[in-house]
């Protein structure tokens, strides 16, 4: 936590844009409240979010409607096979600057605070490194000269969990630098019938603007003045302990999960107004944070197992509590 | 801590650290104390039959209560503090972790009007392994007990002075001397005697009342047998075998004044037979041989009867010594039985092993042996004052011998050449 911990009245004017937000994207959205959450909570914890989905889902509308509802430049790049570095990163290009000739850099479209990187499984590992030190750096270097990246950056990066043939699965690395991993699922029938009634193919619905990158920037620093209570913190040092020697886990999650298991519990406590952090927030959270970090060994795979699987048996193993109640206390019936 | 929201929230915590210790300290401790009540029981019930369950419920708290220390102490680590029960409630009651961070200045309280009892026990199960274990404990306090069954005691014997009375009175009854009647109330009084309880029987009265009743008996029958023998002493002895005798009647009439004022009245047919012929001067001098000898004859019996004999009276002495019919030439002629062989009847000595022989001869007795019993009276010497604790027994008055060798010379001898 930085600073001091986030006032009350300031928690619930944030929460009250927080919640114009909510329903913004929302009302483009529809029936996918708990993505919707997940992805603001990301927003708010300075995360990179990886979506998961089938095409067609609206993956890339909500990152439209999430950039227009935040005032933010939207940057989208479609990955393939033949997409290099340069490509997203920028190219110097030979110009004529001052009647002599000169390497001058053209940014390329990751210079955008909310960049789409869609279907990223699809280029090559050379240029999903060249994203890695934007992630993680929040800066691209050509040619020996560094170049920042705006502020506040995000990549919400997709990948199709079908038709891998052609693909190169991001590596481990690569995936730890991803906040959260969403699963984006697909809609019931109600919500399919309202978007059929409230949808035209080929234009995109208006989304009003809720804040401004100012705010933004705001609204993260507060998320990250959030108290993390110490219980809640050892809590999720053992859940993420825990997932070493794991059943069915070849390696578990690295610090930096356990990181953004707190910085994303404050976020979505601030998403609901609390200026604490709680158990509940981290229990919410931990499929989204751990699910991707896991590598299952071979025989878990044989079986069928998932990580998230494996994820949801953690967290009924691990209990939030340090000290377990004893047998002859039972919770009275509320 | 002035808010009252804080107190409150942390009293619940603490409330509710309590109840999980003392449930974590009672579920160690439940089976423990069963097992050692399973293990009390039984001595409880031993201790019951031996008159020791002061002893025993002393013993069994202690137990207990070294097995609620060792639970405790067991157990320690799984103890919860007020912040564990500030998590417990919050989790439980929806508070998204506000008591954690209220407890860490972050925040307020949350409001007390939040809180709702949160936990309840599931006391039977928990209390399944005592119920048992006092159950044990009540069966083998409450299970009636038959009583011990003692050794038996041996009844006490008789004060001797009984057993003279009563041998005497047996005898007396064989001779037929006396008036049966007249023996009725001596075994009347002993009979009450004997009614006593049997602690009593040595009690300073019960003891003065049988000397007296023995003595007085010893003295009925002493004088009796002195009457007799005055009465067969009325009769002359006339040499020369005369037709008749004459009969002192003075003397006769004496003796059948002190017979008839005597407790221990003569049988009743001597008696006619003696005032029959106190009305006589002279009889004839059989019946009067024969009156004399037989009233002699009683007057032995009765001596005989309570084991005075007279000096010169062998037979009398023969049968005292148990010596009766040796060398008469029976089939237990000879000179009486062999040495150290057990007598005819079980010396009474209860639970020693031990019995009477049926002589004298002690010249191959062991060591141990009782070779008989006796009753009498100590010879007590009286003295002016008892000596106390540390005293010496004498004083000495000058130039005394302080030192006096109670050796004989041989003896001397021996010890020089011992200690040479």
């Amino acid at each position: 936590m930085s600073g001091t911990p986030a006032a009350q009245s300031d928690v619930e004017a944030a929460a009250r844009r927080l919640s114009l937000l909510r329903t913004a994207l929302g009302a483009v959205l529809l029936g996918q409240e708990a993505l919707v959450d997940s992805v603001l909570v990301g927003i708010l914890a300075r995360g990179h979010l990886l979506l998961e989905g089938l095409p067609g889902l609206g993956k890339t509308m909500l990152v439209k409607a999430l950039g227009r509802a935040l005032g933010l430049a939207v940057r989208r790049i479609q990955f393939t096979p033949d997409l290099l570095p340069g490509d997203i990163t920028g190219n110097p290009i030979l110009q004529e600057v001052d009647g002599r000739r000169a390497f001058v850099f053209q940014p390329g479209p990751i210079f955008g605070n909310l960049v789409l990187a869609d279907e990223i499984n699809r280029a090559s590992p050379k240029t999903q490194s060249a994203l890695l030190e934007a992630m993680q750096e929040q800066r691209v270097t050509v040619l020996g000269q560094e170049h920042a990246l705006p502020d506040p950056f995000f990549v919400l990066a997709t990948q199709n969990p079908i038709e891998l043939e052609g693909t190169y699965p991001l590596p481990e690395a690569q995936l730890d630098r991803f906040l959260f991993k969403l699963d984006v699922t697909r809609s019931s029938v109600a919500v399919l019938e309202r978007i059929v009634l409230e949808r035209t193919i080929g234009r995109d619905p208006d989304v009003p603007a809720v804040c401004d990158a100012d705010a933004l920037r705001e609204l993260i620093a507060l998320a990250g003045r959030v108290f993390l209570p110490k219980v809640v913190a050892t809590y999720i040092a053992r859940l993420v302990d825990a997932t070493h020697g794991a059943a069915g886990v070849r390696y578990g999650a690295s610090p930096r999960a356990a990181l953004a298991l707190g910085a994303g519990a404050r976020a979505r406590a601030l998403l609901h107004g609390r200026i604490n952090a709680s158990f509940e927030d981290v229990q919410a959270l931990a499929p989204a944070v751990l699910q991707h970090r896991l590598g299952l060994d071979y025989a878990a795979r044989l079986e069928g197992r998932t990580p998230a699987a494996v994820v949801a048996a953690l967290l009924a193993e691990v209990a939030p509590h340090d000290r377990p109640l004893p047998a002859a206390l039972e919770g009275a019936p509320r | 801590m002035t808010d009252p929201g804080e107190r409150f929230w942390r009293r619940q915590a603490r409330r509710l650290a309590r109840r999980a210790n003392l449930a974590f300290w009672f579920a160690r401790w439940a089976p423990l104390a069963a097992a050692a009540a399973g293990v009390a029981a039984p001595l409880l019930l031993l201790a019951r039959r031996s008159h020791r369950t002061s002893l025993a419920a002393a013993g069994l708290a202690g137990a207990l209560l070294a097995v609620a220390l060792a639970a405790a102490w067991l157990v320690r680590r799984r103890f919860l503090r007020e912040a564990d029960g500030l998590v417990w409630l919050e989790a439980r009651l929806g508070l998204y972790s506000r008591l954690s961070a209220a407890a860490a200045g972050v925040g307020a309280w949350p409001d007390t009007a939040r809180y709702a009892p949160a936990f309840r026990w599931r006391g039977l199960r928990a209390a399944t392994p005592i119920l048992f274990a006092l159950g044990l404990l009540a069966a083998a306090a409450l299970v009636p007990l038959s009583a011990p069954e003692a050794a038996p005691l041996a009844p006490p014997e008789a004060p001797a002075a009984w057993r003279q009375t009563e041998e005497w009175i047996r005898s007396l009854e064989e001779k037929k001397v006396a008036a049966p009647e007249a023996l009725q109330p001596f075994s009347e009084r002993l009979d009450q005697l004997r009614a006593q309880p049997q602690k009593s029987w040595y009690g300073e009265s019960s003891l003065e009342a049988s000397d007296t009743l023995r003595d007085q008996l010893r003295s009925e029958v002493r004088s009796l047998a002195s009457d007799l023998d005055a009465a067969a002493g009325a009769f002359g002895t006339e040499h020369g075998m005369p037709a008749e005798t004459a009969v002192d009647q003075r003397a006769l009439r004496d003796a059948l004044k002190g017979l008839s004022s005597r407790t221990l009245r003569l049988r009743p047919d001597l008696m006619k037979q003696m005032q029959g012929a106190a009305a006589l001067q002279k009889m004839p001098a059989l019946d009067a041989s024969r009156l004399a000898r037989t009233l002699r004859e009683g007057a032995g019996f009765c001596r005989l009867s309570i084991r005075e004999c007279r000096p010169g009276d062998t037979d009398c002495w023969r049968v005292v010594a148990g010596r009766t019919g040796n060398g008469n030439g029976g089939i237990d002629r000879g000179p009486g039985p062999a040495p150290l062989t057990l007598n005819a009847e079980a010396s009474s000595l209860q639970a020693k092993r031990t019995e009477g022989v049926s002589n004298s001869d002690l010249s191959q007795a062991a060591l141990g042996d009782v070779v008989g019993t006796s009753t009498g009276t100590h010879a007590v010497t009286a003295r002016a004052g008892g000596l106390s604790a540390g005293g010496a027994a004498a004083t000495g008055s000058g130039g005394e011998v302080v030192g006096n060798s109670q050796l004989t010379p041989e003896e001397r001898r021996i010890l020089a050449r011992y200690f040479k």
